[in-house]
């Protein structure tokens, strides 16, 4: 069963779900060039990015009437988005380093 | 100067298309390119009437009872099918002798059919235009058009395309169990093999309009948000490493994680269009869970990108192709992912099911994810074309051509998907959230000015978009010749990797 | 090549990308069998043919909460009852119109195709054609005569002349009072159909 969106929170809805795609690819950008150039700066960045993401998250629930079974779906978009950049990058990691790490690394400066 | 620009794209046009000069060209890839022809003649056409059907929603009148709407609009979204599926062949007969280290198999064949398919779509195409709609029984849709958005080819075009698709199946699975396998031409071929067959799900006639819809969105939705997405995944996988230099081992690792990722969410995915077609309500479970979690993927491999761009000193060979994969990366990430995910679950998609909403994320979504690639590869194609010559950075003239075509294309695109998303929310609220979609409340949405607006700045970037058009066309005529310079050296991988 | 952990292996992934695409595949297929069992004309969700010969109302179901198609007592289209067989061949003459006169880019079909036109969903039930004594005989001349009988509440939008004969306009009728009585969950929201019975 849904709960349709009421009238006046259409804006509200599509917007906070905008946001949250936007503000997860912030995080993500934040963190992996953190990460990658090693600046210190980028790392709460990224977290603020997070932050803002749970923010819309929490607005899109509300907007969305997530509620019942449909508040699952609310902790999956915020663990799935905290989570699956990070495994991305520790795959990244993974996958180029190990065959060609020392020889790009040496390529690279 | 401007004399000179405006007679200078004639000579070496007529020049490119008569030449003969493809001798330094393997059977495929002078094949391939004849499908890049074949696309970029039917891109235009898609332009062409897309305009046109844009035109009538502000001035009703313009050619009606001669070319109306649904004629305009059919054109406008076929062309973009095959056009995109040209592209797609072009890119895969391109590729696939030097990824299966061995001559075209079925060369011959090969060249026979793309005339077959080339003349079978010209003559729908036409039926299309002169007779356009026929009486209310079966010999309308086996002859003259079936009446269902996408795949409104008759039946006797949908089993040529079929019987064409297994000819190019042919020679392309034919050529790599000659030469030898790799990850990505094993996923191309198991790939290839879903395409074919979910066109079937899409090759009958019933009364039930819901069983109807059932299967043409297991055409539509998994070719479009499933298979082609894969196919793109193989053809980039390839460019990347020719363009690039990116090694083998980590490309096919990425195209596996992206397969996983792509089908993980995207088969049922499939949930969201059966929201309200009469299918049972744990559709608005399924569909909306896992259309939620399709961005996410997309979002994480932001993460793949710039570790992938920051840990390799990648050196572009090509940076008109390059700078279209990065379109794509964008134009992917927008038009999937924002505009998608921000009308994809049944409590919004009540309001903005069937309105210019999904028209806007639909021109987002078909550019950024396919028109971006197919592009992107024409220009890999054209670089060694006209030689292997030189194509990153300065270029004759600063490469204004690719630039601005890049610009322009991109921002009418860009513009026309927001017009329509405003106009959209203005359809949605004022006939499906107020006026609970009446005929009347209908009407009343199509008239107000936010609408009208929306539809005259669609039809402004859409001009915009079109003189992007012609620049590329010119561009891909021109470019490249008489360059002298080698392409630049990126430290390619071996040819091949377990 | 794999000296690396066996989650970043290219082995492991080829594995997961078949085991995911199969399994999500035969989910899919799974739920399909459940899905046309539930939509075959005649179940709860997808009426019968002959549910022309009845009144169609659209109510509020608190319970689901939505709205959903209740069919009423007998009103048979055109007067006439009809078997089951005969209203099937009548729905399926008006579905074959409907893909040979390409309605679908410039209507909406269950809100599917093309946005040009008002959605088709209801359109038996549309207040528009002002009540049910009228009703037949305005979308019989509207289908006739598209270009004298337009109904563009002044967008100067007409439907083109399609040249649909009488026995196709009375199977596009029937099949529009078909598909109004399919359950779509909700889909239109707030639909408020046009006054059921009275004389």
């Amino acid at each position: 069963m849904i709960d349709p969106v009421e009238l006046q929170r259409i804006a509200v809805a599509a917007l906070s779900a905008g946001g949250i795609v936007l503000f997860g690819a912030a995080y993500a950008i934040c963190l992996a060039l953190g990460r990658l150039k090693g600046l210190a700066i980028l790392r709460p960045l990224s977290y603020l990015a997070y932050l803002a993401l749970v923010a819309v998250t929490v607005l899109f629930a509300w907007a969305m009437n997530l509620t019942g079974a449909w508040a699952f779906l609310t902790l999956v978009l915020l663990v799935g988005y905290f989570v699956a950049p990070r495994a991305i990058w520790r795959l990244s990691v993974a996958t180029h380093g190990t065959s060609e790490g020392k020889t790009m690394e040496a390529e690279n400066e | 100067m401007a004399e000179a620009a405006i007679a200078n794209p004639v000579r070496p046009a007529l020049d490119a298309i008569a030449a003969r000069d493809t001798s330094s060209l393997s059977a495929g890839q002078r094949l391939a390119l004849k499908y890049f022809l074949v696309a970029m003649v039917l891109f235009v056409a898609q332009m062409l009437f897309g305009l046109l059907a844009g035109l009538q929603f502000l001035y009703p009148e313009f050619l009606y009872g001669v070319l109306d709407f649904n004629v305009n609009r059919m054109v406008h979204i076929n062309a973009m099918i095959v056009w995109m599926l040209y592209g797609f062949i072009g890119s895969i007969y391109w590729l696939v002798e030097d990824e299966a280290g061995v001559e075209l198999v079925g060369a011959k064949l090969a060249n026979i059919n793309f005339w077959v398919l080339t003349s079978a779509v010209a003559v729908v195409v036409v039926v299309y235009l002169v007779v356009q709609v026929g009486p209310g029984n079966k010999m309308s849709i086996w002859f003259i058009n079936e009446g269902r958005e996408y795949i409104e080819a008759p039946r006797w075009a949908d089993i040529g395309i079929v019987v064409c698709m297994g000819v190019f199946f042919y020679t392309v699975a034919g050529t790599f169990m000659k030469g030898r396998w790799s990850g990505i031409s094993g996923t191309l071929v198991l790939d290839l093999i879903a395409l074919a067959g979910l066109y079937l799900a899409g090759m009958f006639y019933t009364t039930n309009l819901s069983v109807d819809q059932y299967w043409w969105w297991w055409v539509v939705h998994l070719w479009v948000e499933a298979t082609w997405e894969v196919l793109v995944g193989c053809i980039m996988a390839w460019g990347l490493m020719k363009t690039l230099g990116a090694r083998r081992e980590i490309v096919t690792t990425w195209l596996y994680i992206e397969v996983a990722m792509m089908f993980g969410a995207g088969i049922l995915g499939l949930g969201h269009h059966y929201f309200w077609i009469g299918t049972p309500e744990y559709w608005l479970g399924i569909g909306g869970f896992f259309s939620a979690l399709e961005p996410i993927p997309l979002v994480a491999m932001v993460v793949h990108a710039v570790y992938d761009a920051g840990r390799h000193s990648f050196q572009s060979r090509n940076h008109p192709a390059l700078a279209w994969l990065i379109a794509h990366a964008f134009g992917n990430f927008l038009g999937a992912g924002v505009w998608g995910f921000i009308h994809t679950l049944p409590q919004i998609n009540l309001y903005t099911h069937g309105t210019q909403w999904t028209t806007s994320h639909g021109h987002l979504a078909f550019f950024g994810a396919y028109a971006t690639i197919v592009i992107a590869f024409i220009y890999i194609a054209l670089q060694r074309w006209r030689g292997d010559v030189w194509m990153s950075g300065d270029l004759p003239d600063r490469g204004w051509k690719w630039k601005w075509s890049l610009a322009l294309l991109n921002v009418g695109m860009l513009g026309m998907t927001i017009a329509l998303l405003i106009a959209g929310y203005e359809q949605s609220f004022i006939e499906r959230a107020i006026g609970g979609s009446t005929w009347a409340a209908y009407f009343e949405g199509q008239t107000q000015p936010w609408f009208v607006q929306g539809m005259q700045w669609r039809m402004v970037f859409g001009v915009v978009m079109t003189l992007g058009m012609v620049l590329l066309l010119w561009d891909f005529l021109t470019i490249g010749r008489g360059e002298t310079r080698p392409a630049k050296e990126v430290h390619a991988p071996g040819p091949h990797v377990g | 090549m794999s000296d690396g952990v066996w989650w970043a292996s290219q082995d492991f992934w080829r594995k997961c990308a078949i085991f995911v695409t199969a399994g999500m595949f035969l989910v899919l297929i799974l739920l399909t069998f459940h899905s046309l069992a539930a939509i075959t004309a005649g179940q709860d969700r997808v009426p019968a043919y002959s549910v022309i010969n009845h009144r169609i109302d659209y109510v509020f179901d608190e319970e689901r909460n939505m709205k959903v198609p209740v069919i009423g007592e007998e009103a048979p289209l055109f007067g006439e009852v009809l078997s089951e067989e005969e209203a099937r061949a009548l729905v399926d003459l008006g579905k074959l119109t409907v893909q040979a006169k390409n309605c679908m880019n410039c209507h909406t079909l269950l809100g599917n195709g093309a946005y040009y036109a008002p959605d088709l969903t209801k359109a038996w039930l549309d207040p528009g054609w002002g009540n049910e004594q009228a009703r037949e005989l305005l979308m019989t001349m509207f289908l006739k005569d598209p270009k004298t009988n337009a109904r563009t509440y002044g967008t100067n939008r007409r439907m083109p002349d399609l040249g649909v004969t009488d026995e196709e306009v009375r199977g596009i009728i029937a099949f529009l009072k078909w598909m109004s009585a399919v359950d779509t969950n909700g889909f239109p929201q707030g639909f408020e159909p046009l006054p059921q019975g009275g004389a």
